[in-house]
């Protein structure tokens, strides 16, 4: 314990939501003070989350578009894949945009500290630098952005070797023969899919009966359909009982209502979830409270139970997810800064997994939870098999679905599955923010030929008859 | 003449617009007569234009994109190029398509008709069957649908050999060793980078001092950074004087502000742009009144100077584009069914062109702004400041928008860049639904996609986005 400060913001975490809070703080005029283990701002997504898997995903398409291409004149045979060359690629990416990320920061004259924090009290923090000192900071408001980390097997904790979590996936350390993926939502497909792509025969066990078990069974249908040559084996409303590590092999033992047995893999990337990083927040010293699974609970300005304390991301609660996150950064910088109005009120969150193969996106209200809530609602779908769009990129497997209220017509939510769906999903949720009606979607011009006609065609179902679909 | 029919509605011309038309208004209870000359719906746009386009685009866009990803780490050998086998794959795709209408046309209960159709009066249509035969046809309702033809220059025949169209281009045959295409347009800068991809050397002459006319230049600056290798010769601010084919190829005379240049090409692809498709209409027997460039005027719902008479898409005037007519369509449909409120209204009609980069366009242009006068805030947001760019691989990009700077209200935007044109349509939404920048700002956009650049840049609209400098 050496210095002793006091400062206006401390940021503790500089994930998306830390650093969007921290620039927006910034330039409202505050002193901030941004604190993260990592050398510059980026957290999870830019270091080992979306951001390096996208890079990849975006490069091992071109893989499968290739293979497509034969039919349509191009012959390519199979590239060569480099994984040092690619790996490579991946950190510069990376490095390149945490590094700016760096920039922007000390642009706007933040103070920002290489190491952890831990609560004192609810008016001071323990800093111990990566350095390894000890000193103790003093704050008016503090912001909470230290995200989440994957989970671990109940009985079998990662060894980050042969039983890894989705950061050591992408290291790409070795792609081994065969393995298996633990886990059907966010993370496992789409890493699945790069192993897949880069040689490796990859199974998959999803405890529930498909993958991305809260999304409409409509839309993951599709999404299997297409993803289906990428695993050797899916295994689904299947529990993993037993993992073991022999002679640098992974016995896995599955059980599902039929039967019991054992597996053998060269790895398992254990994606089931992620839970709240605040192991070493001593958030006890602040009498702040947590939900049962650990989340910190937060009211509509973002502000927990202690007044001068905020919480943003993924340590508040679901979903987990970078834009949302980001969305609340900015607002709570906007809540300390005294704008007038700022508030985290979003009616959609919108969500894409993606394969090398296709793209699943949904946002707002599913029909599933519809039917539960009991929300009057009429669901119109739209075929991508009758999209001239689809069919001049050689997609035809594709569908596009608006969730409607019955009444009005007004867009409470929509769902789109397919390749380059995810970049449907951003429209449909502007519609729901600004509540746009599926007469609002079908009178504005769109694009000809784009996939997103298929939101407007979609719409038009609800007034009646759509250009390319039959009649009624 | 041997048969007299009296029609609901007659639609002349089955391209997005006349088929979408035919298709709202059986939906809508009318009896429907489509007449085209092709054997199924489709027009211009799914025979000749859009599609058989875009699915060259797109093969020469994994060409293009597999090229970048050795340094990535993914190294592919060059493909063999089979060129018959590209133009088999386009022609599936037309027929999957086309055929597929067809099918909608007759689950429709429409009576379609092949031939080609002429005003006899405002009551009456002359119609030449493919076979030949001549019928008469009288009707309550027509609408004009009949689109739009390319422009031949004045002292340039197209021989349809040498000197060509885009329909001709888009047939190819064979990739010849070099190419002028005259026109720097969308059609000569797609077309243009279809065949430059596949090995052709091709040059452009465009008469203005850039590419596309009439759009933000900073937008076609990501493209030309990109594509700086793809053409063989740029001649801007250039007329071509003369062209005539002498031994299987074309003597092209060109002349700008430096003097003359003559240059001989195996093939001169002609892109100057299209016009009415309205010879042999004979219009003028039903007192449809037109514009000095020959487009029919017609009101807000889309009706002609002749009570009964509607027209709609190209032959409408600017913009000439497919998903513009489809919209007439289905609001003509509607107005002579009798659904209140159906008028044409748009405040946004987007544009893409689909070269790689994309450059596309939506509502309000700077030049636009400029030209009339209106104030106007722009923000920018650069491709450099996103991690979906990044992870792409190409951060040469560029999104904007078009803000009132009083409300904030967003007038229009642009966007260059890999895939550019999927964010178009977004901007596009916010434009109808009078959409602030603050209400794009708090609408949460997927991450990392590239859709956050348009949040980003809605951001910088009142004070400061995340991923540039503080303001």
């Amino acid at each position: 314990m050496t210095k002793k400060d006091q400062k206006d913001v401390v940021i503790i975490g500089a994930g998306p939501g830390g650093y969007a809070a921290a620039f927006r703080a910034a330039d409202l005029g505050l002193k901030v003070t941004l604190i993260d283990p990592e050398a510059n701002p980026g957290g999870s997504c830019l270091y080992y989350g979306c951001v390096p898997v996208k890079a990849l995903l975006e490069l091992l398409e071109m893989k499968e578009e290739a293979a497509k291409a034969e039919e349509w004149g191009l012959n390519f045979g199979d590239p060569e894949i480099d994984t040092k060359t690619l790996v490579e690629w991946k950190n510069k990416v990376v490095n390149e945009l945490t590094e700016g990320i760096g920039l922007l920061s000390k642009e706007r004259k933040i103070e920002y500290i290489q190491g952890k924090a831990s609560f004192v009290s609810d008016k001071e923090l323990e800093i111990k630098t990566n350095k390894g000192e000890l000193s103790t900071l003093k704050f008016k408001k503090a912001i909470i952005a230290t995200g989440s980390i994957p989970k671990e097997l109940p009985d079998f904790p990662f060894d980050h070797k042969r039983v890894i979590d989705s950061t050591d996936a992408l290291e790409l350390k070795e792609v081994p023969p065969n393995m298996l993926v633990i886990g059907g939502g966010y993370i496992g497909p789409e890493l699945g899919s790069v192993y897949n792509s880069l040689g490796s025969k990859v199974s998959l066990v999803e405890k529930t009966s498909r993958f991305l078990s809260w999304v409409d069974p409509d839309l993951v249908e599709v999404f299997e359909k297409e993803n289906k040559g990428l695993f050797e084996e899916l295994f689904f409303e299947t529990s993993v009982e037993k993992v073991s590590i022999e002679k640098e092999k992974v016995k896995v033992a599955l059980k599902n209502k039929d039967r019991e047995w054992e597996n053998e893999y060269d790895l398992v990337l254990v994606a089931i979830g992620r839970e709240p990083h605040t192991r070493y927040l001593n958030l006890d010293k602040t009498g702040m409270e947590t939900d049962e699974k650990g989340f910190i609970k937060v009211d509509e300005k973002l502000k927990t139970s202690r007044e001068n304390i905020y919480a943003i991301g993924d340590v508040t609660q679901r979903p987990l997810f970078a834009n949302k996150a980001t969305h609340e950064g900015r607002n709570v910088a906007e809540a300390i800064a005294g704008k007038n109005g700022a508030d985290y009120n979003p009616k959609a969150i919108p969500s894409i997994v993606a394969t090398t193969r296709t793209e699943i996106a949904w946002c707002g209200l599913m029909e599933t939870e519809a039917k539960d809530e009991g929300v009057d609602i009429k669901v119109v779908k739209f075929p991508w098999s009758a999209s001239g769009r689809a069919s001049s990129m050689g997609l035809s497997n594709g569908l596009t679905k608006l969730i409607l209220e019955a009444a009005s017509g007004k867009v409470l939510g929509g769902g789109v599955v397919g390749k380059n769906a995810g970049s449907l999903i951003s429209e449909i949720t502007m519609a729901i923010e600004m509540a746009a009606t599926a007469k609002d979607m079908a009178l504005t011009i769109h694009p000809h030929p784009t996939l997103s006609e298929t939101i407007m065609e979609a719409a038009e179902l609800f007034i009646g008859s759509t250009t390319h679909l039959p009649g009624r | 003449m041997t048969k007299t029919d009296n029609k609901e509605i007659v639609i002349i011309g089955a391209g997005p617009g006349g088929y979408a038309a035919a298709f709202r208004a059986a939906d809508l209870g009318l009896k429907v007569t489509l007449i085209d000359p092709e054997a199924n719906p489709g027009g211009v746009c799914l025979y000749r234009g859009c599609i058989p386009s875009k699915t060259f685009l797109h093969v020469i866009k994994v060409k293009q994109e597999t090229a970048k990803a050795g340094q990535w780490g993914v190294q592919f050998k060059e493909p063999k190029v089979d060129v018959a086998r590209i133009n088999d794959w386009k022609n599936k795709v037309v027929n999957k398509l086309t055929k597929g209408l067809g099918q909608l046309s007759k689950g429709r209960n429409i009576d379609y008709i092949r031939g080609m159709a002429q005003f006899v009066s405002e009551k009456k249509i002359e119609v030449e069957k493919k076979e030949g035969e001549k019928i008469t046809i009288e009707f309550q309702k027509a609408i004009i649908a009949t689109g739009s033809t390319a422009t031949a220059l004045p002292n340039i025949k197209f021989d349809h050999e040498v000197i060509i169209d885009s329909t001709d281009a888009l047939e190819l045959k064979e990739i010849p060793q070099n190419m002028l295409v005259i026109g720097g347009g969308y059609i000569g800068l797609e077309l243009g980078s279809v065949y430059a991809s596949l090995g052709c050397k091709v040059s452009i002459a465009e008469m203005t001092s850039g590419f596309l006319p009439g759009t933000d230049r900073d937008l076609i600056a990501v493209f030309e950074k990109e594509n700086e290798a793809l053409f063989e010769a740029l001649y801007f601010e250039t007329k071509v004087e003369k062209v005539s084919v002498e031994k299987g190829k074309a003597k092209v005379s060109l002349k700008n502000g430096e003097g003359k240049l003559e240059k001989e090409f195996e093939k001169v692809l002609v892109a100057v742009g299209r016009k009415p498709n309205s010879a042999s209409l004979h219009m003028e027997k039903a007192n449809i009144k037109i514009d000095e460039n020959g487009f029919i005027i017609v009101d807000h719902k889309r009706k002609t100077s002749a009570e009964n008479i509607y027209a709609i898409g190209d032959m409408t005037g600017e913009p000439l584009l497919a998903h513009k007519a489809t919209h007439e369509g289905r609001i003509a449909a509607e107005v002579i069914a009798g659904e209140a409120g159906a008028a044409y209204d748009p405040k946004a009609i987007p544009g893409i062109v689909f070269t790689n980069p994309e450059i596309a366009w939506c509502g309000l242009t700077e030049k636009q702004a400029e030209e009339k006068g209106r104030k106007i805030k722009v923000v920018k947001f650069p491709w450099t400041a996103s991690g979906r760019a990044a992870s792409a691989g190409t951060s040469n990009g560029l999104t904007k928008l078009i803000i009132d700077p009083e409300t904030g209200r967003i007038l229009g935007g642009g966007v260059a860049g890999k895939n550019a044109g999927v964010l178009i349509p977004q901007i596009s939404l916010a434009i109808e639904m009078a959409a602030t920048a603050k209400d794009i700002v708090l609408t949460i956009h997927p991450h990392p996609t590239l859709s956050e650049t348009i949040m980003e840049a809605a951001e910088l609209f009142s004070g400061s986005a995340t991923h540039l400098p503080g303001t």
